[in-house]
């Protein structure tokens, strides 16, 4: 239960063109991209695109590896999506499991769907990868902030994120201690039918959400002594500029991204 | 210039009308370049006082003066904090961004300060406390000293003329609290600015300029640390423990060794008893 094993796209710092790109932009591009590989029917020019993804991990400068890592937690919902295709596709049967029959048809769409889905995950972490919380908290404020004219909260909503962000590490660190403080009283939190088992996370919770509370308390207090008075008046450090090296990447991306759908229908 | 209580007090208030005097009336100035220390058992008013020194608390009564400016007129709800920053006990409580350079600029960023001159105060705050090259981390990341060290800068990038700090190394390990200390004493000789420490460990304010005593919500004694921490009966009035050079020296001087009772660092004690033969 360690901060680590959240590591869904996790940030990794490093100095990129992908790094310095605009988070709006990126924001953009990369739903233009989960789009438009909905709109690709083709296995061969998916796995093509696939190709793109060590690519664009390395103009970002980010590992292969790490990037790979934001697939793993996914791994239980990407073997059910091919299972699902495999067995429950009309078609010539390959092998049968009882009652269940695999079709070839069925090989080949499940292959087709679960690639589709690893590319959707693998290109939309790049956003994450590449860009602070606090930059993508930014992008997310500027994005929303013409609502503010209905008195929509932008800029709460984007540092409720930011804040969010910080102590989802710090409330997992703490519960692990709390946990194991309680384990070592006797609590016992893995065994039992799933009713008593969410009752032995009682003891867990309470004493979390307590100190949740104070913590919250005592940054409300820490962020009026920093002078925080609200979103109006403030500047940013990195304060959003969209710059001719944005557009320039902005198309090249746009460019690319329409060959590759162009390409699938063509063939 | 400087921080002025003039007869101000503090009390709060609870549900059904009762009243917890946190602060008695009191009256102190504090100058900038001075290194005040305040020491005070648990509930003794110790952080109360630090509140109403930014202008967190309003006092109660009387007023408090931040180089001349009155913390309860509205147009200095920015300026208190501008001019006295705050730094709290738990490191992990204060801190707001997931990117260290990103907290650092939290509080220019609230004072409506230009990108570049952020820029600029971010780096010359993580320069002051060390911690540069970290300017990318997560600050979950890293250590509970260097997080509180992350603190610091990000109330220096704001530029204060004081600094308060509330128990900033009650929980930290050792090492940590050695970083704290090392990193504000080296603010000490290269800045002017006016420092407020609170504490409960002794050992850590023996080089204080003044040193404040709080007992049930009064400050009960100020003074020079000599004449502060070799007052025993003061110190016990305080629930405060006597550091162990003052002790060993005390405990010397009571089986007939001619030492002076008044030594309060360790150099003090070896000087005095090297110079016995
Ligand atoms: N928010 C509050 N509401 C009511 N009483 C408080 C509050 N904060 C502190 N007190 C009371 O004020 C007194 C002084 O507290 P405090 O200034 O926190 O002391 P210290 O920092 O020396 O431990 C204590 O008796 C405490 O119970
Ligand atoms: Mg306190």
């Amino acid at each position: 239960m360690s901060g680590r094993s959240l590591a869904l796209g996790q940030y990794y710092a490093a100095k990129s063109p992908l790094h310095a790109l605009d988070p709006r932009v990126k924001l953009f591009l990369s739903l233009t991209i989960v789009t438009a590989l909905f709109f690709v029917d083709n296995l061969a020019v998916l796995v093509g695109a696939a190709f793109l993804v060590p690519v664009l991990a390395s103009v970002a400068k980010v590992p292969f590896k790490w990037v790979l890592k934001g697939v793993r937690p996914l791994v239980f919902i990407l073997f059910f999506t091919f299972l699902i295709h495999l067995f429950l596709t009309e078609g010539a049967t390959l092998f049968a499991i009882g009652p269940l029959r695999a079709t070839g048809e069925g090989l080949l769409k499940g292959i087709f769907y679960s690639t589709r889905l690893i590319l959707v995950i693998l290109f939309s972490s790049f956003i994450t990868l590449t860009t602070s919380p606090v930059q993508l908290a930014d992008a997310i404020e500027s994005i929303l902030s013409p609502l503010k004219v209905i008195r929509f909260p932008a800029h709460e909503i984007a540092l409720m994120m930011t804040i969010a962000l910080r102590f989802i590490p710090t409330l997992l660190t703490e519960a692990e201690t709390i946990m194991k403080a309680q384990k070592g009283r006797g609590a016992n939190f893995d065994s039992g039918n799933i009713l008593k088992r969410a009752r032995s996370f009682i003891p867990l919770l309470i004493p979390l959400f307590i100190s949740a509370f104070r913590r919250a308390d005592e940054l409300a207090l820490a962020m009026e002594a920093r002078g925080y008075a609200g979103g109006s008046g403030r500047t940013r450090l990195h304060s959003l500029k969209i710059t001719p090296r944005d557009v320039a990447w902005l198309f090249l991306g746009l460019l690319i991204i329409f060959s590759v759908v162009g390409l699938s229908w063509r063939l | 210039m400087s921080i002025n209580l003039n007869a101000a007090s503090f009390s709060y208030l609870r549900p059904k009308g009762r009243v917890i005097k946190a602060i008695l009336p009191t009256t102190l100035s504090i100058q900038p370049g001075e290194f005040v220390a305040v020491v005070g058992a648990n509930g003794s008013g110790k952080s109360t006082l630090a509140k109403l020194l930014n202008g967190l608390l309003l006092p109660t009564n009387g007023e408090v003066l931040i180089d001349g400016h009155n913390t309860k007129d509205a147009d200095n709800k920015i300026f208190a904090p501008r001019q006295v920053g705050l730094v709290f006990q738990n490191p992990d409580n204060q801190l707001t961004a997931t990117i260290v350079e990103d907290d650092v600029a939290f509080g220019p960023e609230n004072l409506g300060i230009p990108p570049e001159e952020i820029r600029a105060r971010v780096d010359r705050a993580l320069k002051t406390v060390g911690m540069t090259e970290f300017k990318d981390k997560d600050p979950h990341n890293l250590s509970a000293g260097q997080r509180q060290k992350i603190a610091v800068a990000g109330i220096l990038a704001m530029e204060p003329k004081y600094l308060v700090m509330d128990e900033p190394t009650s929980m930290l390990d050792p090492v940590g609290r050695r970083d704290i200390l090392e990193t504000l004493s080296e603010l000490r000789q290269k800045s002017s600015i006016g420092i407020v420490y609170i504490t409960h460990i002794i050992e850590e304010i023996v080089e204080a300029d003044r040193i404040l005593v709080m007992t049930e919500g009064k400050i009960t004694a100020i003074g020079a640390p000599r004449e502060i921490l070799t007052d025993e009966s003061l110190m016990e009035m305080a629930s405060l423990y006597v550091t162990r050079p003052t002790e060993l020296a005390r405990r010397l001087a009571k089986k007939g060794v001619p030492v002076s009772k008044d030594l309060i660092t360790v150099e003090e004690v070896v000087k005095e008893l090297c110079s016995l033969k």
